[in-house]
């Protein structure tokens, strides 16, 4: 009985977070006749139109390429500069590490929009408005407190005996960073390095305000801007959030024994 | 191979002294041991050698030379922890290996040095195997191992036998023996455990409060303890410590008291030291007996004296049960005087 509702209960919260993606999976292969009538539910006939539609009549690869140069290179910076300020903070022991964490912790709170209109005049100023540096630039600063954090906790949980046996054992700080402490924080990287993509992948706000033409757009905002003045194109809004998600559910199936790893760190001792 | 010097050391984290001006010698190739209650900061000691902690006040010298601004790396000593600290993505052969890696060595000598230490060590059937795999002796091995491997002027060994069951305790502490017998390495060893204390060393240091307490051999430390606590912290069981009003009819006690004050005065014997059996008459010395506990070819007696508790052997061929009176003997020579205030040792 009580396995049946746990059962149920595991069915519903699945429904309930599988069900708008479903319905984009099945928008996106719906014949265009059929998009905005209900019933029926499922297509009559299965089309890829809309697929076709968004490579041939949108620069949409253009767009998945810009997303992933911006989203790697953020990721990158994020987790170098992460892991070696959480390093630091977790080991080296430097004066004022609460009031530092503290402060990452302040700063990973502040809300986008609040940063919006400052960072859109800086970045105007450092001529990087509409450019993928420019988004690699405030992705990874936006990013960057989450990642500190994160790999702070993920270095805490490696017992400072490890550090200093490395240490006696004849490495520099930097030596044991690099040959004991990060490879026992992979786990770690992984875990950081896929909420920190994701967070890039799907931003909307900075990159509808950064970037002005296809140069440096990125999916989210190609997307939003399907949309004509006259007609909504929900057919091809749902075969493009499809595309988008695939390399994220990719990602997370190729990773996921890494991930749990590595959200689940410290809570037991290895 | 080098001696170490503390000189004047202080360090203190918020309000606890872990070193006051601490000093001390430990020479070339001598087995020196910091023995003292859990807490008291002497793994602390050890990270002020190795250059982990910089100390608050004073000065650390290796073979001689001021460590000031030294790091880790380049002090040329080797560790070894109660936790074993091994690195768990490396398998046995990569962790002997590690320093000397860092020291820039490869290939074929590597793989020598390797097993040369892993034979010595028993290790070289496990050296592909990951520390998770292994059983806290072998890893305890492993960890003594890549101590060894590159031949460090110093071992600093933090409690490395506490975590280890009592039969794999004795195992590994005849191998740190045997290890410190055939390299003459200068070793400095930090542990709570008195037993181990008097196996393993050359010299204690017993400390309290971050004070040396007293620093000598171990016999010496056993025979002739500088106060009261240092006289409980070493020997087991643990020497009673009783006023001596609850004494004062024993006839040696009175005489060596000549005069003083019993109610100033601790007298200390080790439980070794006195015989329980049946009351006799006109015995000068009645206690009540509590618990007996049975310790293989002999017993051991709890007994009540005036209120104070004492422990005794039960003399051989003795039949004593709890709750009897029992008379309690012991040679005049054995008995140790304490200042009841200080706890020092009065002559």
């Amino acid at each position: 009985m009580k396995r049946l509702g746990t059962a149920l209960g595991l069915a519903a919260v699945c429904a309930w977070s599988l069900a708008p993606f479903a319905w984009q999976l099945l928008t996106s292969v719906k014949p265009a006749a059929e998009l905005e009538a209900l019933p029926p539910l499922l297509p009559s006939a299965l089309t890829f139109a809309h697929y076709q539609a968004i490579f041939d009549g949108h620069p949409f690869a253009r767009l998945l390429l810009n997303s992933f140069a911006v989203s790697t290179f953020a990721t990158l910076i994020a987790l170098g500069l992460g892991s070696l300020a959480g390093f630091a903070l977790a080991k080296l022991r430097p004066p004022g590490r609460s009031a530092a964490l503290a402060a990452v912790v302040a700063l990973s709170m502040l809300p986008p929009v609040a940063t919006v209109s400052p960072l859109f005049l800086i970045i105007g100023a450092a001529g990087l408005r509409d450019t993928l540096a420019g988004l690699v630039l405030v992705y990874s600063g936006f990013a960057l407190p989450l990642a500190v954090w994160l790999m702070a906790q993920f270095f805490r949980a490696v017992p400072d005996e490890i550090y200093i046996a490395a240490r006696v054992d004849g490495c520099s700080a930097a030596g044991a960073f690099a040959r004991v402490m990060l490879p026992l924080a992979v786990p770690g990287l992984v875990a950081t390095g896929l909420l920190v993509f994701v967070f890039c992948w799907n931003e909307f706000l900075y990159a509808l305000t950064l970037a002005s033409s296809i140069d440096a757009r990125t999916v989210p905002v190609g997307i939003a801007l399907f949309a004509g003045i006259h007609e909504v194109p929900w057919g091809e809004i749902a075969a493009g959030s499809v595309v988008a998600t695939a390399p994220l559910v990719l990602l997370a199936v190729a990773f996921q024994r890494r991930v749990l790893e590595g959200l689940t760190a410290g809570a037991v001792k290895g | 191979m080098a001696a170490i010097a503390f000189e004047r050391i202080g360090k203190r984290f918020g309000r606890a002294v872990v070193a006051d001006a601490l000093s001390l010698e430990v020479a070339d190739g001598e087995f020196f041991v910091f023995l003292g209650p859990s807490g008291c900061g002497k793994s602390t000691l050890l990270h002020i050698v190795a250059g982990i902690e910089p100390p608050d006040a004073g000065t650390l010298r290796i073979g001689g030379v001021d460590m000031r601004g030294v790091p880790p790396q380049r002090r040329d000593v080797a560790m070894v922890f109660q936790s074993y600290a091994l690195y768990p993505h490396l398998d046995v052969s990569g962790n002997l290996a590690f320093p000397l890696r860092n020291r820039g060595l490869a290939g074929a000598a590597l793989g020598a040095e390797v097993q040369r230490v892993a034979v010595a060590l028993g290790l070289d059937e496990l050296l592909e195997k990951r520390p998770g795999e292994l059983s806290g002796g072998q890893r305890q091995r492993v960890a003594l191992g890549r101590a060894l491997i590159r031949r460090p002027v110093a071992f600093l060994m933090d409690e490395p036998l506490s975590n280890l069951d009592a039969s794999l305790r004795l195992e590994i502490r005849e191998e740190i023996k045997r290890v410190h017998q055939a390299h003459r390495v200068t070793t400095v060893y930090v542990t709570h455990d008195q037993e181990e204390a008097m196996a393993l060393a050359d010299r204690i240091a017993v400390l309290r409060a971050g004070r040396i307490v007293q620093c000598d051999a171990p016999e010496a430390l056993y025979a002739r303890p500088a106060d009261s606590f240092v006289a409980r912290f070493v020997g087991t069981p643990p020497m009673n410590l009783l006023p001596a009003t609850a004494l004062a009819r024993h006839a040696a006690i009175t005489a060596h008291l000549s005069g003083r004050d019993p109610a100033t005065i601790t007298v200390g014997l080790r439980p070794h030291d006195v015989q329980a059996r049946i009351a006799g008459d006109g015995s000068s010395l009645q206690a009540r007996i509590v618990l007996l506990e049975p310790a293989g070819g002999f017993s051991w007696v709890i007994a009540e004296l005036d209120g104070a508790r004492i422990k005794a052997r039960l003399a051989d061929g003795a039949h004593l049960a709890p709750g009897v009176s029992a008379e309690l003997t012991f040679a005049a020579d054995a008995a140790y005087f304490f200042d009841a205030a200080s706890g020092r040792r009065l002559e």
